[in-house]
This record gives C-alpha cells, structure tokens and sequence, in this order.
C-alpha cells in the first residue's frame, strides 16, 4: 500500500528500516488534509508548522539511531478534548473558542513522549456530546465512505481522519459509545479500554463515571501500539489503576482456540431497529470467530434498555453538573443538540441518580460473571449503517438505546472492529467485549478477525 | 409502561426553575427532550435491597494487588 494508507505497524517497520521518513509521512497527512479535509471537515486545526517541525526533530533523533519506540515518527491527531499546552483545545465549542490550556493532558504527553507527531485537533461533537450539529463554531465532520453520510460521534473527526487517510492514528473518548460509534461507521478500528485503563487527566469531562478515553486506527494491531503508550496509572486521575500493563503487541498473533465467545442476542436480534445487513455481517463475524476456534454460545443479559437507562441518567446528570455554571449564564452560546440533551437533566433528581448508580453495580456485576463464563461477548457495534448526516436526530441518543452503553455503565474493555461493507459501501461494525483490564485478549480477538477477513483491504475512494 | 412519575406541568416547572428566561420555542424543545429523559428514569427499579450499594463498592479485580 502507499504511504497515506500504510498502517502504524506497516509505517513503523518502513521508519525502523529507513525506508521512509517521519517527513515523509507528515507531507503525505498534511498533503490529503488540503485536498480533502474541505469536505471532510475532519480537522478543526490543522498545526501543518509544527508537524513539519517536529517531523524533522523525529527524522534527525532516527537517523542517529535514538529511536524511542515504534511510535516515533508516527503522525497522529487528538480529538478536541484533550488539551495540548499552548494550542487551542475547543471541544467543538463556542463555549471554549478562547481556551489555551497551560499544559498537555497526560494522554497527549504520553504520546509527545513516544515520539508521535501531532498533526492537528480533530472534530467532535460538541464537548463529546452534542451532534452532529450545524450551529457550532465549525461544521459537523463528514463520512469519507460517502460525505453526505454520518460519522457516528462523538469522536467524529477521528474516526473520518483515520478512514481517510489524514492522520494514521487518533485519541477519541468514549463516555455512550464515543470511540466505538465512529469507529464503526467509519470503518476502523477503535477500542474504549476498562475504565481505569488510561488517565483522563486534561481531557475534557462529560461524566466521570463513565469516561473513557482511548484510540481509534485502520486496524486492532495499530490500536495496540497506541494503547501501549497512553495506558497505565496517573497521579493526576485518581481512577487510572496501579495496575500491570501488559505488551499489547505481544499478545497478537494466532487463533482463537480454548476461548469462549458468548452472544447476547437478547440485546439485538428482535429489535426491529437491527438493519439485515448489519445482522448478516455480524451474525457472520461471529461464525468467523468460531472457525479461529472459539466456543460460541448465547448468553442472555439484562434488556438493554436497563443498561441505556443507567447510562442515559449517569451521564446526563454527571454532564449537568460539569457545565452547570455555563448553561445558566451562557446557555445561548451552546449549540441547540447539546442544550436540549443536557439542559433536559434539570428534571433528574437526585434519588435517580443514587438509583441508576445502584443499577449500575448490578449491570456490572452481571457483566462480570458472563465474563467468567466467557473470553469475550460479541455483539454488533450499531443497530445500522451510517445514514445521511441530515437526518440524524438530535435527540436520537434519549430516544433509542444504544449497543454501545452496556460497556460504559460496566467499565469493561470494549471494542469496534470492520464486519464488511452494505450494498451501499458502508462500513459495518463488530463489537467485542472484554474482561476487566484485559486489553490484550480482546485485541487478540480482534487482531484474528481482522486477519482472517478480507475488510481491512478497502479503503474510502475520495 | 408505568405512570409518568412527573406531570408535563412539574416538567416545565422545573425547568423555569432552572433556567428563568428561557423563551417559549425553548421551553417546548426542551419538554420534548425532558419527556425523553423521563423516560429513562422511570425505568429505573425503585425499591432495591438495602444492600443493592452505587457502583462505588466494586469487588472488582483491578483492586487487587
């Protein structure tokens, strides 16, 4: 493949070879930027200087042969809520047009000190939440498989950049569904670890209970090096763990022989919402990983709409409280979906609260004893494939349960990987779930799949 | 589907109470909204066991050394 299509792990093997240079790669990403992020709007800023820049400190440390790691040279961009010393972090929003946070989130320096190149600040919905909307300070990121279509959200821009070929890896969060969402839509892969996995430290809240942040990549192996770098405790974020990071890297590779796959169908199968392309490609991707050699049987969860209620209350009240102030004296200035998602949580009191808290310790505990039982659930990452971007609801999140939020209100690592394509050309999405701070099995999952089918081998014709 | 446990008219209250100068196409978008979020809440299960604790008491794994 080409350059703007090489992957993290291909890019890096050609940098360690000297095959190519991290200038090289950053003039390829700032080259299709210019000539498709017009329609893309992927990007809210693009720092082509200091790309170029740190491009050439990267080439220069290589060619002495002071190589940090499989990162380095690597051009990545960051959602637009993880604060980056001395440049602008909006969170998409009016609310924040101003701000120039003092310094990096931890996630951000972590990735600086790998020795990734940031090419720039990625769309999202507004402060993670609110879109895709048309009256914020900058347009709604687009879908490359088809730009009239949705990206998903709310790390939009990222799962756009990544698909086409703007940028090799990005940060997303994943609060509802976040980072798995757009991954799905876009036709990529993207992983929420555990909660507690990765620091959320300088990365702007939407709920602290159910946070994740986390990257999105062409492939589960790319997702692998990015998580190695960003994982891992935090004396700024009380809730990132004093655990263990494994090698993720390492831990690819093989079949899927001795583990056990359960399906919870009760979760989708007789949802009329369910699109039969999308049931077909997943209830195919599950045949797939039983021929990798895992067991796969039904398990039967809580109704999803039990998870989404947890998620729904959690999450609104949680967001509430963080921008309170702002929505009392500016509430103008926010966007109209974000407004009436958020400001609605007037109404919640606080015995919900205290209940959906409550239900959310019995959701996760459930979870976790069908993860004794199993290596991993499967289930699909969207009800269906991204349609016109226009026609997306704005309230569409209260109004329908999402397959995304039974991870969020559990905390286990979850994960979007490609399941095939519609008759249309969309990307179609396979969720996986895994067991609490087991990343690397989950990857293993996903890194099989993905070498066993054919779907990482289309990229979005622009 | 259990009875709505707010009335459209506690509903508005609220929100006037929480933002007084809202106008009206305002209050009505976000009655719509509210009428979502009611939603969700009356889903909620009401009358759990004393021990039924918040998710803050996780036995979780990643607790152990």
């Amino acid at each position: 493949m080409s350059a703007p299509f090489l992957t993290i792990a291909e890019a890096s093997a050609a940098l360690g070879k000297r095959e190519v240079s991290p200038v090289e790669l950053v003039e390829t990403c700032l080259g299709r930027i210019e000539a498709l992020d017009g329609k893309l709007h992927s990007y809210v800023l693009v720092l082509a200087d200091e790309a170029r820049a740190a491009a050439k400190r990267a080439e220069t440390a290589i060619l002495r042969g002071e190589r940090k790691g499989p990162l380095h040279g690597i051009p990545i961009a960051l959602k637009d809520i993880y604060e980056t010393a001395g440049i602008r972090t909006t969170g998409h929003s009016r609310i924040k047009l101003d701000h120039v946070p003092k310094s990096d989130a931890t996630v951000t320096k972590k990735l600086a000190e790998a020795g990734t190149i940031l090419l720039g600040k990625l769309a999202t919905h507004e402060f993670a939440m609110g879109g895709p909307s048309f009256d914020l300070p900058f347009p709604p990121a687009r879908n490359p498989w088809n730009p009239a279509n949705f990206t998903g959200g709310s790390s939009s821009g990222s799962g756009a950049a990544v698909a086409a070929g703007l940028a090799f890896g990005a940060m997303g969060s994943d609060t509802g569904g976040s980072i798995r969402g757009p991954a799905s839509l876009c036709g990529i892969a993207g992983i929420k670890p555990s909660y507690g996995r990765v620091s959320r430290a300088g990365v702007f809240p939407l709920s602290f209970a159910l946070d994740h942040a986390g990257p999105m990549a062409w492939t589960t192996r790319d997702c692998a090096l990015l998580l190695q770098a960003i994982a891992g405790p935090d004396p700024r974020d009380p809730t990132a763990a004093e655990m263990p990071v494994p090698d993720y890297a390492a831990a690819l590779g093989g079949d899927l022989r001795g583990m056990s796959v359960g399906v919870p169908r009760n979760f989708f199968a007789n949802d009329p919402a369910l699109d039969p392309e999308t049931r077909a490609a997943v209830e195919a991707g599950i045949a797939e990983l039983g021929r990798l050699g895992a067991r796969i049987e039904e398990v039967k969860l809580s109704p999803l709409d039990d998870y989404h209620a947890a998620c729904t209350v959690i999450l609104l009240t949680e967001a509430y409280a963080v921008h309170e102030a702002d929505l009392k004296a500016r509430w103008r200035d926010y966007g109209a979906i974000f407004r009436h998602r958020v400001m609605a949580a007037a109404v919640i009191s606080g015995a919900d609260y205290v209940q959906a808290l409550r239900l959310r310790r019995k959701l996760a505990l459930e979870m976790d004893a069908a993860l004794q039982r199993h290596t991993a659930l499967a289930f699909p990452s969207t009800f269906a494939p991204a349609g016109p971007i226009e026609a997306v609801p704005g309230l569409a999140f209260l109004e329908k349960a999402a397959l995304t939020t039974p991870a969020n209100v559990s905390g286990h690592p979850a994960m979007s990987v490609c399941c095939g394509y519609s008759k249309a050309g969309m990307p179609l999405g396979l969720q996986l779930v895994g067991r609490r701070f087991d990343e690397a099995t989950l990857l293993k999952v996903g890194d099989a799949y993905e070498r066993a089918t054919p779907w990482r081998g289309r990229r979005p014709r622009l | 589907m259990p009875e709505p446990s707010r009335s459209q008219e506690e509903l508005s209250d609220l929100l006037a109470r929480a933002f007084p100068d809202l106008t009206e196409t305002e209050r009505a978008a976000l009655l719509r909204a509210s009428g979502h979020v009611a939603r969700w809440t009356e889903r909620l299960p009401r009358a759990l066991p004393y021990e039924d604790e918040p998710a803050h008491v996780f036995t979780a794994p990643e607790r152990s050394p």
